[in-house]
């Protein structure tokens, strides 16, 4: 097989490279050019929908992991699913109508290797912690090899896999527990004025329920809207609508003031009134829109997530705040989630406290924003999530993750070739 | 519509599983057949897992011994539908008597003994899809032999179209480029349509009873100017 010259962007069209593509039809392929291309540098590729720069590795050789993406075997008994990693979060949805998979990160189409190398989390970190935890096994490829990873075999690769940003090797097959749940929810939304109050009801009431969000106006006077969900069971039929597609726009569809006249409109129509909601259309809405990414124009969009301690909270919320209106940066969306349990992995991102993830417009305001909440964060002893993140620097990831020097260890030891901008950018891989 | 078994021959190409996984979507049974066991496994088990279809496999090298497989749509009691998209690909720099020998082998002999032994086994209908190539509409310096194969299994299908029953349906699909390991990285390959968007083709096909279609359409209409151009224009275009 020929390499193919291709440009790779990540999920949030902000940055731009060129890489050498391959793609394997089969696991054998895929030992065959892994071994052969070990020298150069590699980076296995799902979707491509992480918005750092995990995703790309430019100039290097990057694996197209879409044809490797099999459901391969489902046990109703023990729950535990064997799947390809190209596999999708929505593919594993059709193994049994009975179970769900445990941690549904915000998209869909996002793949479980992905899930896996960014140890994401959904919206129930109170009930599941995140993805990684109900990881049973991988099967990672690392040159001619393939090695078999779990809590007892070879373990600190399968703990530096967890949240390991695919630098571990590529992640051939996975073992998941799922979940037995129903895939209906029943919704009920609150509207606060104000932050004060939010905060001790999603520390509270908020645990009681499966799965709980708040959604924060940052743009008008301090609103906030949580929604609060449980699986229910529904005779509804599971509606399947077709995808709207955004085309791709040379111009960008949103702007500050329209945000804001949306944030309003979106506060005061949301209903209160409890409803039976698809789990998909509660957990995934923008899944609703094929490509949204494009309303962003050709310069795409930044976000930024960080999680910190729930008792500075409310002060960091009014210092973002502050340093988004003094940057006049455009947030166009925020959103508020708490977290009580940390991740399995050596790099894995979450951990107790409140975690805010907000979407800003790609400009220079946004960018000089970000850097400068990226260091109060750095600061405040909070974490920046590395697969949102485009700006943090070496020293201010050496001190979010205290496991960093671990990690690096694993990945000498084993010789791993893979590598990404993003390893680069922060010093994780030699070279 | 009927729910006849669908056979896919060739199961482990991208093309054929995307077919397959449209026949399984449409509640059809499937027998999955190739010569690569390992990866027709994986293949098997993703489509029972994702459509709760019944999916057997069966492993054959057509370069070797096919008859596994024409006994059973020759003798068996169950209505089967046909996908042949196995094929094997050499290019005429790198042919030798060996190879030589299992081209022909497997993309004439096998093809057309498992065509044969279908057509007459008693079923109500039969229903066949065969892949071809835009190679088989004209000879090209850089795969004739390729071409030639696919061009008499169209030409053997053709005489099969004329005589066929109303409950015959033979479909050819001429492929242009598609989104294979073939084309990957190859260069000169201007547009390379889905896997996913030609077994759609395909299959749609099948069911409007066509007996000849081109995927990507516009094939057709490059394949009409290309054989119809004088000699000695065709002659310069060899080292494309």
């Amino acid at each position: 097989m020929q390499p193919k010259r291709q440009r790779f962007s990540n999920f949030s069209q902000a940055i731009h490279t060129t890489a050498n593509c391959i793609r394997p039809d089969n696991e054998m392929q895929l030992a065959d050019l892994v071994s052969k291309y070990a020298c150069g540098g590699l980076l296995a590729r799902g979707k491509g929908l992480s918005y750092s720069d995990c995703c790309v590795l430019h100039d290097g050789v990057i694996i197209d992991t879409s044809r490797l993406n099999h459901l391969l075997s489902f046990d109703p008994d023990s729950g535990i699913a064997v799947c390809q990693g190209g596999v999708t979060f929505a593919d594993l949805l059709l193994i049994d109508p009975a179970f769900i998979p445990p941690v549904l990160p915000g998209t869909l189409h996002a793949t479980v290797a992905g899930g896996v190398a960014n140890d994401v989390h959904g919206k129930n970190n109170h009930g599941f912690a995140s993805f990684g935890h109900h990881v049973e096994w991988i099967e990672l490829q690392i040159g001619d090899q393939t090695i078999h990873c779990s809590r007892e075999q070879n373990s600190q690769l399968f703990f530096a896999s967890i949240g390991g940003l695919g630098l571990t090797g590529v992640i051939k097959r996975i073992g998941i527990r799922m979940r037995q749940a129903s895939r209906f929810v029943m919704l009920k939304a609150e509207k606060y004025r104000g932050f004060d109050e939010l905060l001790p009801r999603m520390q509270h009431e908020g645990l009681q329920h499966d799965y709980q969000v708040a959604w924060l106006d940052l743009l008008n006077e301090p609103r906030a809207i949580l929604s609060l969900a449980d699986h229910c069971e529904s005779d509804k039929p599971q509606k399947t609508k077709p995808a709207q597609s955004i085309p791709k726009l040379p111009i960008r569809l949103i702007n500050h003031w329209l945000i804001k006249q949306f944030n309003r409109m979106y506060y005061h129509q949301t209903s209160t009134r409890p409803q039976t909601l698809p789990l998909s259309t509660f957990n995934n809405p923008l899944d609703a829109i094929q490509n949204w990414n494009r309303l962003y124009g050709s310069k795409g969009l930044l976000q930024f997530q960080a999680v910190f301690a729930a008792a500075l909270t409310p002060a960091l919320l009014n210092k973002l705040k502050t340093i988004i209106h003094y940057q006049r940066a455009s947030p166009t969306l925020a959103v508020l989630k708490y977290f009580t349990q940390p991740g399995l992995g050596l790099l894995s991102f979450v951990q107790p406290g409140f975690t805010l993830a907000i979407d800003f417009i790609n400009n220079q305001q946004a960018h000089q924003a970000i850097v400068a909440m990226n260091q109060l964060i750095s600061e405040s002893g909070g974490r920046l999530y590395l697969a949102k993140d485009l700006r943090l620097q070496r020293e201010q990831f050496i001190s979010m993750y205290s496991n960093h020097q671990q990690f690096s260890a694993v990945l000498a030891r084993h010789n791993s070739p893979m590598r990404s901008d993003l390893g680069k950018r922060l010093g994780l891989t030699n070279g | 519509m009927d729910k006849n078994t669908w056979v896919i021959l060739g199961a482990t190409s991208i093309i054929a599983e995307k077919f397959a996984q449209l026949a399984a979507e449409a509640g059809h049974d499937l027998l999955l057949v190739a010569r690569d066991q390992p990866q027709l496994a994986i293949i098997a088990a993703d489509i029972r897992l994702r459509y709760r279809v019944q999916c057997e496999e069966m492993t054959i090298d057509f370069a070797k011994d096919s008859s596994l497989l024409i006994e059973k749509l020759g003798n068996s009691q169950r209505e089967f539908n046909l996908l042949i998209a196995y094929s094997l690909m050499i290019n005429n720099n790198k042919l030798d008597n060996n190879n030589i020998a299992s081209l022909i082998e497997v993309n004439i002999i096998s093809t057309v003994q498992i065509i044969h032994a279908y057509l007459n086994s008693r079923q109500k209908q039969h229903r066949l899809v065969y892949l071809s190539s835009v190679a088989a509409v004209k000879g090209r310096a850089k795969n004739s032999l390729y071409g030639a194969s696919k061009s008499a299994i169209e030409l053997y299908l053709q005489g099969l179209q004329q005589a066929a029953t109303k409950n015959q349906f033979i479909t050819i699909a001429r492929l242009g480029f598609i989104d294979t390991k073939l084309t990957f990285g190859e260069p000169g390959i201007f547009y390379a349509s889905s896997p996913a968007a030609c077994a759609k083709a395909c299959w749609r096909a099948s069911l409007a009873h066509k007996r000849l279609i081109y995927h990507p359409f516009f094939w057709r209409f490059i394949m009409a100017l290309i054989s119809r151009l004088p000699f000695f224009l065709y002659q310069k275009m060899s080292k494309l």
